[in-house]
């Protein structure tokens, strides 16, 4: 997790982003998942207690 | 130097001036947002009104990870020929999923991200429009949804069938919709009208009768500011739908400025018929109602009804297709409110009336160019008019059914006890007019 970098030298280099060309790029790539799907879970609570407080 | 150096930084100064271009495109895109939010809120009373700022403030921020994580990769899989299955083995595709080296930071693709950026402008654009129409009682979780759906789903796909070089609505049909009115304001106003139809109006809004009560907004001239706004971000918009010349660089060095579809076009063209649009919606909402709002969405639906051709237009034609739009939004708001739909800012009638006059207008008077490439059909009234049913259906029927299965679950519509409390009260922990009695 330390050690992301995909190149080791900048000459000839491509992709540069943290974990390209490995399996980190899936974790990141699933967390940005769970993060977008969090949110509106939240919202749905937050909207259903003020309902029973204020509906 | 030697020709070859001389090349290397000609190709290069080319590729920077042109990312540079959709950079600030991007940028300026994003005063579409500022206006809207401030249109939005305006048009809230104040009881609702930063419930209405966090709606646009979430739709913004919910299009940006969704169209990375499957947006994008949805434009290049309809953007062969597939009407209904996306192609997962375009070359493109194939290159834009999430995790691919295309995008991210790439030293070989300097491009690709400000591409991107920009397509997520429009994708928040097109669910802005949308979000105007149902302030005051929709649930932000299902707001969230319906707008990643319309933002990063629905328009995205419309984008890959007509606004492409090889979607099928232009190979197939010659479909030509430059500035997007049907691709993103047909499907955003009917992606509306389809939830409007669920969500229901406002509390208050129509009487046992059927007759409307006006629920004036608290602030008209944050209103209209915003919608002066919105035609800053209108400029970057439209400045994004062109092909600019150095994109082609080290293949065809005179082509000069394109349109999406390939076609030869200018700056200046769009320069032309969007101010003339935008003078003549303003104009025309005028005479019908010497209202300031009217006015305003006149402006917005006016560049709508010419969007679809901007780059062929004479002048003069854009100034009457702007006018004509400006006279037919109240006409079509009315005749919308008319029908027990509450539509809040009138979305469906500046950006769904607009647009399908915009590309149906083009289908009647600009027929007879020929096509951007050989092989394609050039312009003609039954191919704008396919494109304009399927941009209808594609906007109708995701955000109908996706709001009615939102309704089944009871997360689609504020209770109407709240709505009279207010949403601010109740969810937003900031006052918004702290000194200032909120409204009852």
């Amino acid at each position: 997790m330390f050690n992301s970098s995909p190149i080791e030298s900048w000459e000839g280099a491509a992709a540069i982003f943290n974990s390209a060309g490995s399996t980190g790029v899936w974790i990141w790539f699933l967390i940005t998942i769970v993060l977008c799907i969090i949110p509106v879970i939240a919202a749905i609570r937050h909207e259903s207690k003020a309902e029973k407080e204020h509906g | 130097m030697s020709p070859e150096e001389v090349l290397a930084v000609v190709n290069a100064t080319a590729n920077a001036s042109m990312e540079a271009y959709y950079w600030w495109c991007t940028a300026i895109m994003v005063c579409i947002h500022a206006g809207f939010m401030m249109y939005e809120m305006g048009v809230s009373r104040a009881r609702n009104v930063l419930a209405s700022g966090v709606k646009n403030i979430l739709a913004f921020a919910f299009m940006i990870p969704t169209f990375f994580l499957f947006g994008w990769w949805l434009y290049w899989a309809y953007g062969t020929g597939n009407i209904f299955i996306p192609d997962a083995s375009a070359e493109f595709a194939q290159y834009y999923v999430p995790w691919s080296d295309g995008m991210g930071p790439n030293l070989q693709d300097g491009a690709s991200g400000v591409f991107w950026a920009a397509f997520v402008l429009f994708s928040a654009t097109t669910a802005s429009i949308v979000s105007g129409s149902v302030i005051e009682r929709i649930r932000m979780s299902s707001w969230i949804i319906l707008a990643v759906l319309v933002g990063s789903v629905v328009w995205i796909i419309g984008a890959g069938w007509g606004w492409s070089a090889g979607g099928w609505l232009v190979t197939q049909w010659g479909y030509h919709d430059v500035g997007a009115a049907g691709v993103v304001h047909v499907i955003s106003g009917f992606f509306a009208l389809g939830i409007l139809i669920n969500l229901g109006p406002r509390v208050g809004r129509f009487n046992a009768d059927g007759s409307a009560n006006d629920l004036a907004g608290h602030n008209a001239p944050l209103t209209i500011a915003g919608l002066m706004i919105i035609i800053i971000g209108f400029f970057g918009f439209l400045g994004g739908c062109l092909i600019y010349p150095a994109a082609m660089a080290g293949s065809a060095a005179d082509a000069g400025w394109l349109t999406i579809y390939g076609s030869p076009a200018t700056l200046s063209s769009f320069a032309f018929n969007t101010l003339m649009s935008f003078g003549g919606g303003i104009i025309g909402a005028y005479l019908i109602t010497k209202d300031p709002f009217w006015m305003m969405s006149g402006a917005l639906g006016g560049i709508f009804c010419a969007a679809s051709g901007l780059d062929l237009w004479y002048p003069g034609t854009a100034f009457a297709l702007g006018f004509l739009g400006g006279v037919v939004i109240p006409y079509s708001h009315k005749l919308i409110t008319s029908w027990g739909i509450d539509d809040a800012v009138g979305a469906v009638s500046v950006h769904g009336t607009c647009g399908l006059i915009g590309v149906m207008a083009t289908g009647i008077l600009l027929g007879g160019y020929p096509p951007p490439v050989e092989g394609i059909p050039a312009i003609t009234f039954t191919g704008q008019l396919v494109g304009a049913i399927a941009m209808v259906l594609l906007g109708f029927i995701p955000g109908y059914v996706v709001s009615w299965i939102l309704k089944q679950c009871g997360i689609l519509r504020v209770s109407d006890a709240i709505q009279n409390y207010g949403i601010d009260n109740a969810e937003i922990a900031t006052p918004s007019y702290p000194e200032f009695q909120r409204s009852q």
